[in-house]
C-alpha cells in the first residue's frame, strides 16, 4: 500500500511539470472588425492545440495605433510575441536589420510550408532573400460607390476612366447637393491612398524607387509635385462630407453604410465593414454598391492595371520556437485560408485558397489582383518617418494647408534626413 | 563643599539622538528606501536615458543606440549631436505645439483659476447644498482623461453627436464640426481642459478658505466689511499659499497635456492642435524616431525643472 502511494505521488510529481510547462505560442494581432473572424481564429487555434498536445496558443488583440507604438518595445522584452501581425512594407526591412525577426527560410522550406505561398506574397515578408514571415491576405484599393446616390446625382461612375473623368463626376455630384466623397482624414491614411495611387498612375512603378534613391530631385521631383497638384485639384472641389478632417476611418465605414456620400476610395474590406457598422445594422447589399478601378491620369506613365493595397500577414520574432512557425503555417496554410476566403473575411494568399471565395466584390478584387501589372504595397517600402510625412502632406493638400511644391519639399527633406 | 568639577554638564541631544529617540529614524529607514528605489527606476533612469538617447538617430530597436548590431555590422543608432534639437526647434508643428502649450497655461491661469476661486468663495461654507455643488464641480476631475477626450469627441461630432443635435435645433443648414476646423479645434480642447480641472483647483481653495479663522471674518463683518471686501482684503491674501500651489500645478499640468488631445483631435487638423507632449509622441514614437522624441522630452523636462526651481525660489520662497 505504501509503495503504491509513493509510486502514485512520484507519477503525479512527474506529470505536474509536464502539464504546467506547456509550450506557449504567443500571437499578437491587431483588432479585427470583420464579423465572425475572432471565432474563426479561435477554431484554428483549438484545432492546432488538439493536434499538438501540450501547446497553448495565446492570441492577443491590440488596436492599430497602440500596436504600432508598443511593438518596438514589446519585441525587445521578455514578453515578446512569437508571431505578430504585419502590414509588410518598409518596416519589415527595418525590423530585420535590427535583429528582432527570425529567419525561417530553411525551416519553412523543409516543412513544405513555404511552398503553400506564391513568390509575390513571400517577397513582401523577405529581406535580402531571407524569409521572416508569411502573407495571409492581399487587398485591393478601388473606388467604391453608392449606386442609388450616384443615379440621384446624375452620374455614372462606370464611365470613369481618367482622373479628369472622376473630378468631372465629383463636380456634378457636388452640384446636386450630395457629398461626392467620403473620407476619414483624421486617420490620414485614407487620404494617403489618393496620393499614393496618383503617384503610381503618374510615374509608374519606378516613381517610389527613384525617389527613395534620391534620383531626379527625390520626392520633390516634377512628377511628385504633379502628383500633389492633382490631389490638390480634388481638395479644391471641396467634395468631402462635412467635418471630414475630424472623421476617422471607422466613422467613414458607418457614413458609407448610412449612405451619406457617393464615393469612397478603400480596400474591398469596406463592403463587409460598412454592413457591420451601419447605424441600421444592415448597411448596403453588394448589389447596391458599385466599384471601379482607380482612374488613370492622362499622360501618366502608370499602367492602368497596376493595383495598390495591402499584403498583410505575420512575422516571426527572433527566438520564436519551431512550434510557433508550425502554428503560423497551420494558420495561413491552404486549408484554413480556404475557409477564411469562403467566409468572406479577405482574399487569401495561400495557393489554391481562393476556390471558396463567393462574395462578388471579393471576386472582383481577386480578378483585379490576378491581372495586375504590379501590386504596390501601402507604404511602398518607405521608411516609417517618410511614410508619416506622406500621411501629413496628403491631408494638408486636400485641406489647402500646403502648396504642392512645399508638400513635396517636406517629403524630400525627410528623405534626406534618413 | 563643591567644586566646579562636580557640576554635571547636560548637553542637549543631537539631531541624530532625537531622531533615534522619537522613532523618526526607524520611519526613515522603512519608508524612504522604497520611495527612492521607485523614483529612481521610474523617474530618474528614464530621464537620464532620454538625455543619452537625444543625440542619436535611433528607431528604438536594439538595446541602445550605441549598442553594436551584429546583423548589420554597425551600431543600432547613429550619433548626430545636436541635430535633433535643431530639427524640432525649426519645425513649424513644434512651434505650434509650443504656442498651444503656452496657451493652455495662460487659459489655466487667467480663466480656470479665477473660476475655481470664485466658486470656492461661493460654496466653501459647510452646508448640504454646498456639498452637493462641490461634488458636481469636482466630478469632471474624477473622470479619466482619455474617457473625457472620447466623450467630447462624440459630443463635438457633427455627424452623430450633440453638435449635430444642437446645429439641427438652431436650424443650421450644416452641422458644426469644431474639431475639424483649424481655428476651433484647439479652443475646443482648451474648453474641455478648463471644464475638467477647475474642480480640482476649487477644492484646493475650499480647503484653504476653511482654514481661515472665522473670528477674523466676524470681526471684519462687525467693522462693516461687505462680502467682496472680506474676500479681497482678508480671504484671498490669506489664501495666497494655496493659490501659489494651485498655480504650480496648473503650469506643470499645462506642460503635460496629452491624454485629452489624442482622442479629441490626435493633434489635427494639419498638426494645429498638438501640445508639446502629443508632438513628442507623434513625431518621436509613432514615427520610430526615438532619439528625436527623447530630445523633445529633454527640452520639456528642462522647461519644467527651470520653472519649478524659479517658482520655488521666488513666489513660494518662505512658504
Amino acid at each position: 500500500m505504501r509503495t503504491k502511494l509513493i509510486s502514485l505521488m512520484a507519477a503525479t510529481a512527474i506529470s505536474i511539470p509536464t502539464v504546467l510547462v506547456a509550450e506557449e505560442v504567443k500571437v499578437l494581432s491587431i483588432v479585427t472588425n470583420r464579423a465572425g473572424e475572432v471565432e474563426y481564429i479561435d477554431r484554428v487555434e483549438k484545432a492546432f492545440e488538439a493536434a499538438n498536445p501540450g501547446v497553448d496558443v495565446i492570441v492577443e488583440y491590440m488596436d492599430d495605433e497602440s500596436f504600432k507604438v508598443k511593438l518596438p518595445t514589446l519585441l525587445q522584452s521578455k514578453g515578446k510575441p512569437d508571431l505578430f501581425f504585419s502590414f509588410s512594407g518598409g518596416l519589415v526591412a527595418e525590423q530585420a536589420s535590427q535583429g528582432v525577426l527570425r529567419d525561417i527560410t530553411d525551416y519553412a522550406e523543409s516543412t513544405g510550408c513555404a511552398a503553400m505561398h506564391g513568390e509575390g506574397g513571400k517577397n513582401a515578408y523577405s529581406v535580402d532573400g531571407k524569409l521572416y514571415g508569411l502573407p495571409m491576405y492581399a487587398s485591393n484599393v478601388a473606388l467604391w460607390y453608392n449606386k442609388r446616390l450616384a443615379a440621384e446625382a446624375g452620374i455614372n461612375p462606370e464611365e470613369i476612366k481618367t482622373w479628369d473623368d472622376f473630378l468631372g463626376q465629383v463636380e456634378t455630384a457636388k452640384a446636386s447637393g450630395i457629398p461626392p466623397v467620403i473620407i476619414g482624414a483624421k486617420d490620414k491614411w485614407p487620404v494617403m491612398f489618393y496620393h499614393a495611387m496618383l503617384a503610381d498612375r503618374i510615374m509608374g512603378p519606378d516613381g517610389y524607387a527613384k525617389a527613395v534613391a534620391g534620383e531626379d530631385g527625390g520626392f520633390a521631383s516634377e512628377a511628385w509635385v504633379e502628383t500633389a497638384r492633382q490631389l490638390k485639384r480634388l481638395g479644391d472641389l471641396e467634395p468631402f462630407q462635412p467635418g471630414y478632417l475630424d472623421t476617422t476611418y471607422d466613422k467613414t465605414q458607418t457614413l458609407f453604410g448610412d449612405q451619406k456620400g457617393i464615393f469612397m476610395l478603400m480596400g474591398e474590406w469596406l463592403v463587409s465593414a460598412q454592413r457591420a457598422t451601419a447605424t441600421d445594422g444592415k448597411g448596403m447589399t453588394n448589389e447596391e454598391i458599385g466599384v471601379v478601378s482607380f482612374p488613370v491620369v492622362e499622360g501618366g506613365a502608370g499602367n492602368p492595371k497596376a493595383t495598390y493595397g495591402g499584403m498583410n500577414g505575420w512575422l516571426v520574432s527572433a527566438g520564436a520556437s519551431d512550434t510557433a512557425v508550425d502554428f503560423l503555417c497551420h494558420y495561413v496554410g491552404t486549408e484554413n485560408q480556404t475557409e477564411a476566403g469562403g467566409l468572406g473575411f479577405f482574399l487569401p494568399m495561400a495557393i489554391g485558397a481562393d476556390e471558396l471565395v463567393e462574395d462578388s466584390h471579393n471576386k472582383w478584387s481577386a480578378a483585379r489582383l490576378g491581372e495586375s501589372s504590379g501590386h504596390t504595397v501601402f507604404d511602398q517600402n518607405l521608411n516609417p518617418a517618410i511614410a508619416a510625412v506622406q500621411l501629413d502632406i496628403a491631408v494638408d493638400l486636400i485641406s489647402g494647408a500646403v502648396s504642392p511644391e512645399d508638400a513635396q519639399d517636406l517629403m524630400e527633406e525627410e528623405r534626406q534626413l534618413q | 563643599m563643591t567644586t566646579a568639577d562636580d557640576h554635571i554638564t547636560i548637553r542637549p541631544p543631537s539631531a541624530w539622538q532625537r531622531m533615534m529617540a522619537n522613532g523618526q529614524l526607524r520611519m526613515l529607514v522603512i519608508f524612504v528606501p522604497p520611495a527612492i528605489v521607485v523614483f529612481t527606476i521610474f523617474v530618474m533612469l528614464p530621464m537620464l536615458q532620454a538625455g543619452f538617447f537625444a543625440p542619436y538617430k535611433w528607431s528604438g530597436y536594439g538595446p541602445a543606440p550605441w549598442a553594436f548590431n551584429e546583423d548589420t555590422g554597425r551600431d543600432f543608432g547613429t550619433w548626430i549631436g545636436a541635430q535633433n534639437f535643431d530639427r524640432f526647434s525649426g519645425h513649424s508643428a513644434f512651434q505650434t505645439a509650443f504656442k498651444n502649450t503656452i496657451l493652455v497655461i495662460a487659459v489655466s491661469l487667467i480663466i480656470q483659476l479665477p473660476i475655481a476661486l470664485l466658486l470656492a468663495l461661493m460654496i466653501y461654507n459647510n452646508s448640504r447644498i454646498n456639498t452637493v455643488f462641490r461634488l458636481i464641480f469636482f466630478l469632471p476631475y474624477i473622470m479619466a482623461e482619455v474617457a473625457t477626450g472620447l466623450i467630447f469627441s462624440f459630443v463635438l461630432d457633427g455627424n452623430y453627436g450633440l453638435s449635430k443635435w444642437i446645429s439641427d435645433l438652431m436650424g443650421m443648414e450644416e452641422a458644426f464640426f469644431p474639431l475639424a476646423e483649424k481655428p476651433w479645434a484647439f479652443y475646443s480642447i482648451l474648453a474641455v481642459i478648463v471644464w475638467k480641472y477647475f474642480g480640482f483647483h476649487m477644492m484646493i481653495y475650499i480647503a484653504g478658505l476653511q482654514s481661515i479663522s472665522r473670528e477674523m471674518l466676524e470681526a471684519a463683518s462687525i467693522d462693516g466689511a461687505k462680502t467682496v471686501q472680506k474676500a479681497v482684503y482678508i480671504q484671498i491674501p490669506l489664501l495666497w499659499p494655496a493659490i501659489t500651489i494651485s498655480i504650480f500645478y496648473s503650469v506643470l499640468g499645462g506642460l503635460q497635456v496629452f491624454d485629452l488631445v489624442m482622442p479629441m483631435t490626435a493633434g489635427g487638423p494639419s498638426n494645429s492642435s498638438h501640445t508639446l507632449v502629443s508632438y513628442l509622441y507623434n513625431f518621436g514614437f509613432i514615427r520610430l524616431n526615438v532619439g528625436f522624441g527623447s530630445a523633445v522630452g529633454v527640452f520639456l523636462f528642462a522647461v519644467g525643472v527651470i520653472f519649478a526651481l524659479v517658482y520655488r525660489n521666488t513666489v513660494q520662497r518662505g512658504q
